[in-house]
């Protein structure tokens, strides 16, 4: 059934590494292109480390790394070797997408930047992810996906209302940027489909977190006004906030937006004679007395578990969920009949358990791949030998050279 | 007008607020052909809310609603009624791409759901976005943003672990979910060109953040039981520091888990005598016992300075830094302004804006520049039905009876 998926026939240079590199090209994968993970041990991917820093099984076990290289070949070759260049350019040749997210200009030196690709391989479709773009200022900066999220200004926006920004502790810009890549690796691929060109594409992944703000970048245009840190209050709604249920650390949040909502909210945590009084028939009213609503709220909840109160809250209309850590997502009815995370074999860790993509679509998704992230080297004689006709002499010379490596 | 990446994709959007609407204005921002469907004289729902051009409401001045309908043609249309439903049909007849968010209409009912169209339009790619998924036990509940960010499990994660948790700020995972659906869309469309089979895309805004965001986390939490918790400004989850502290005039992060950076950060301090202490040599020691002393030691040192004056001491001894910045610092930024990011447009209703956020992706060949400002109320409803086939009479039927 392979050769029916849609991108099946694709053929992918992956030099992606850590996170933003690497997720687009397992989603690629399970689609049907043939995805060749391009390592080295003299440069091992940092998602491979686990508590262990040394070569061996240890590379394998990274959950992190389970998760971020599914569906993926991987062939050894070290690039900081001149035969390493030759062959990757060999590879190219027989490539439609090329992958990366080295620090700009590592490439360049290596005589494998795109201007040097296009000479391999004309219509080859280039995809650079980088923390602030390929050319600028801050483009040079080191950083982690922390960083990235504070120069784009999102940080400055998490945190408890007026107090100072805590940010994201979570590689946020990581995740969105991997998917801005995909999205744009996709769209240059419908455009090559159609007219036969290939074409670069730079990607920032601080941009990347930039267009889900947008809002915020125009409030300060209009009116001069800077948005702060956020909370859990809403220009628009009220109550709207997280609220402590029975149990350690348990949480519900609901949202109230409409005035039937409101209404029969009064009634379910016990406060009929708030429904008739006016210093709470609207929105605006109702936000200026958020404390006192949440307090009353709180008394309610704190008592319930936090899906009973959610069961309850929906019987009326009201929007209710639990808030779920990692153990609740695992043990949540709904995400596992939506099938949300997967089992997946793997050879030396057995069945591990990954998470599904944040989408269902049918019927492509009854044929997609979930195949286990590739063992270091795994594929080296199907790239070299398959697909680059080395002989097997030849790659045992690439091997003792440490160019294959 | 060059060729770009999507040109000749025809898309309908049937959708309300950010998921549907971010979605399509993705593949807008790409070329696609969008025809945005709305309810009659309201318009869509984000039109009602701010930021509004000197604070006053305006159902053509709002911020959000210029932003995320840019590049597209605006029609009124209620495909609730039956002749607004013919309409829809006739329009789905030369459509791609169809993305739906209507929580509060039955597709079903309607007639308007997968099971039904696939039969009419056997090409068509239809998507519908929801707070919980289309299927599963929650697919009936009403959600927002806060309630789909809670159950995805982002929420658990931000805040301090003796305080309530937050969500995150802008609505990010209506955001998300519209840039996933984008992809999925375009997964579903080279699956199209290549099998003329359409397909249907359940698009959960819980399950985005459940998979590729918290989803990293769970064989982590069935090996060793360790369940992600929120820890408030600094991430205890890799060697100390990942922080976010404040400064004399805003806030910076701090990340440099690395020895050598650690070691750099002293340095650049002027290798204070607290630094010399074991507890802080001990990298793990630190972040599981001792961050917060590390932190008061910081925080007096960076309570002396500036976001630009660490930024820059920071920099230059290349350890991982920045400068919490706010909006207005990154649309000032020369970095930004020489990447052009920022779209400066004119718009007949809202006047000339200079920070529409631009795309992420500069593709080298078929570039982005922004063809059109958003649409007014019913903008493109006479050369849209004109095409269709209906005259200017029956437009005029048609509003009287609050169908367009």
């Amino acid at each position: 059934m392979e050769e029916k998926l849609p991108l099946s026939g694709y053929r992918v240079a992956d030099f992606g590494w850590v996170w933003a590199g690497t997720l687009l090209g397992s989603i690629l994968g399970s689609y049907g292109a043939e995805v060749i993970k391009i390592e080295s041990k003299k440069r091992i991917d940092g998602m491979r480390f686990g508590k262990v820093f040394e070569l061996g099984e240890g590379l394998e076990k990274n959950t992190f790394f389970q998760n971020l290289n599914r569906n993926k070949l991987s062939a050894n070759l070290n690039i900081s070797t001149e035969q390493g260049v030759k062959l990757f350019k060999d590879l190219v040749r027989k490539c439609d997408i090329v992958i990366e997210n080295f620090s700009p200009g590592t490439l360049e030196h290596r005589g494998l930047d795109y201007q040097n690709i296009i000479k391999i391989k004309p219509d080859i479709i280039m995809l650079s992810l980088s923390p602030m773009g390929q050319f600028g200022p801050l483009s040079r900066l080191d950083t982690y996906a922390p960083i990235i999220s504070a120069l784009s200004g999102i940080d400055s926006m998490v945190g408890y209302t007026g107090e100072s920004p805590i940010g994201f502790k979570h590689a946020y810009a990581d995740v969105v940027a991997s998917m801005c890549g995909l999205f744009a690796v996709l769209a240059a691929l419908r455009h090559h489909s159609k007219t036969g060109e290939g074409q670069y594409i730079d990607l920032s992944q601080g941009e990347a977190v930039m267009p889900a703000m947008g809002a915020a970048f125009i409030e300060y245009e209009m009116n001069g006004r800077i948005t702060g840190t956020q909370g859990n209050s809403s220009k628009i709604m009220a109550p709207h906030g997280i609220y402590s249920c029975m149990g350690n650390d348990q949480w519900v949040s609901i949202a109230v937006k409409t005035e039937e909502e409101w209404q029969n909210l009064c009634y379910i945590i016990e406060k009929p004679e708030w429904a008739k009084e006016s210093r709470f028939d609207n929105v605006e009213k109702r936000i200026a007395l958020q404390k006192e609503l949440d307090d009353q709220i709180s008394k309610w909840t704190t008592k319930l578990d936090k899906y009973e109160v959610a069961k309850n809250l929906q019987n009326k209309g009201i929007a209710a969920a639990p808030v779920l850590t990692t153990e609740g997502l695992f043990l949540d009815p709904g995400m596992n009949e939506r099938k949300v995370f997967v089992e997946v074999d793997h050879p030396i860790n057995g069945n591990t358990v990954l998470y599904n993509w944040p989408w269902k679509i049918s019927p492509i998704d009854k044929n997609k791949r979930m195949r286990h992230a590739p063992i270091l080297g795994e594929s080296n004689s199907y790239v070299f030998k398959d697909i680059l006709g080395l002989t097997e002499e030849e790659i045992q010379k690439f091997i003792a050279d440490e160019v294959i490596y | 007008m060059a060729e770009q990446a999507l040109t000749g994709l025809k898309v309908i959007e049937w959708g309300s607020f950010i998921a549907a609407p971010f979605c399509t204005e993705l593949l807008a921002q790409l070329g696609a052909e969008v025809i945005k469907i709305e309810p009659p004289a309201i318009g869509d729902e984000s039109r009602s809310y701010g930021p509004f051009l000197n604070d006053v409401s305006n159902l053509e001045k709002s911020g959000l609603f210029l932003y995320l309908n840019l590049d597209k043609f605006g029609i009124t249309l209620d495909p609730t009624k039956p002749k607004g439903k013919e309409i829809l049909l006739k329009l789905l007849a030369e459509t791609d791409v169809f993305v739906v968010n209507q929580p509060q209409f039955d597709l079903q009912k309607l007639g308007l759901d997968w099971e039904t169209l696939k039969k009419s339009f056997p090409r068509l790619v239809m998507c519908i976005i929801t707070p919980f998924g289309y299927t599963g036990p929650y697919k009936n509940w009403k959600g927002h943003d806060l309630n789909s960010c809670a159950l995805g499990g982002i929420t658990s994660t931000i805040g301090y672990p003796e305080r309530v948790p937050i969500n995150p700020p802008l609505y990010q995972g209506h955001h998300q979910a519209g840039l996933m659906a984008a992809n999925a869309i375009m997964i579903s469309i080279l699956n199209r060109d290549k099998s003329g089979e359409g397909s249907f895309i359940d698009q959960s805004e819980a399950d985005v953040w459940a998979t590729i965001h918290i989803g990293m986390g769970i064989q982590s939490y069935l090996e060793e039981g360790r369940v992600r918790t929120r820890t408030g400004h600094f991430s205890a989850h890799r060697p100390y520091p990942d922080t976010v502290l404040p400064c004399k005039d805003g806030a910076v992060c701090l990340d440099a888990p690395q020895n050598r950076q650690w070691k750099r950060l002293l340095e650049a301090m002027g290798n204070p005598e607290w630094g010399n202490s074991s507890i802080f040599q001990d990298r793990i020691l630190t972040t599981d016992e001792h961050w917060q002393e590390a932190d008061a030691y910081l925080k007096s040192w960076l309570m002396q300075r500036t976001k630009a004056e660490i930024f820059k001491i920071m920099s230059e001894a290349k350890v991982p830094c920045a400068p919490i910045r706010t909006v207005d610092e990154v649309i000032n930024d020369e970095h930004m302004k020489q990447r052009g990011f920022f779209n400066s447009i004119d718009s007949p209703n809202a006047g000339n804006i200079k920070s529409y956020p631009g795309v992420c992706y500069k593709f080298s060949k078929t570039p982005y520049t922004p063809r059109r400002p958003a649409p007014s109320i019913g903008e493109h409803n006479q050369s849209i039905y004109l095409k269709l086939g209906y005259s200017l009479n029956d437009l005029e039927t048609m509003i009287l009876q609050g169908v367009i």
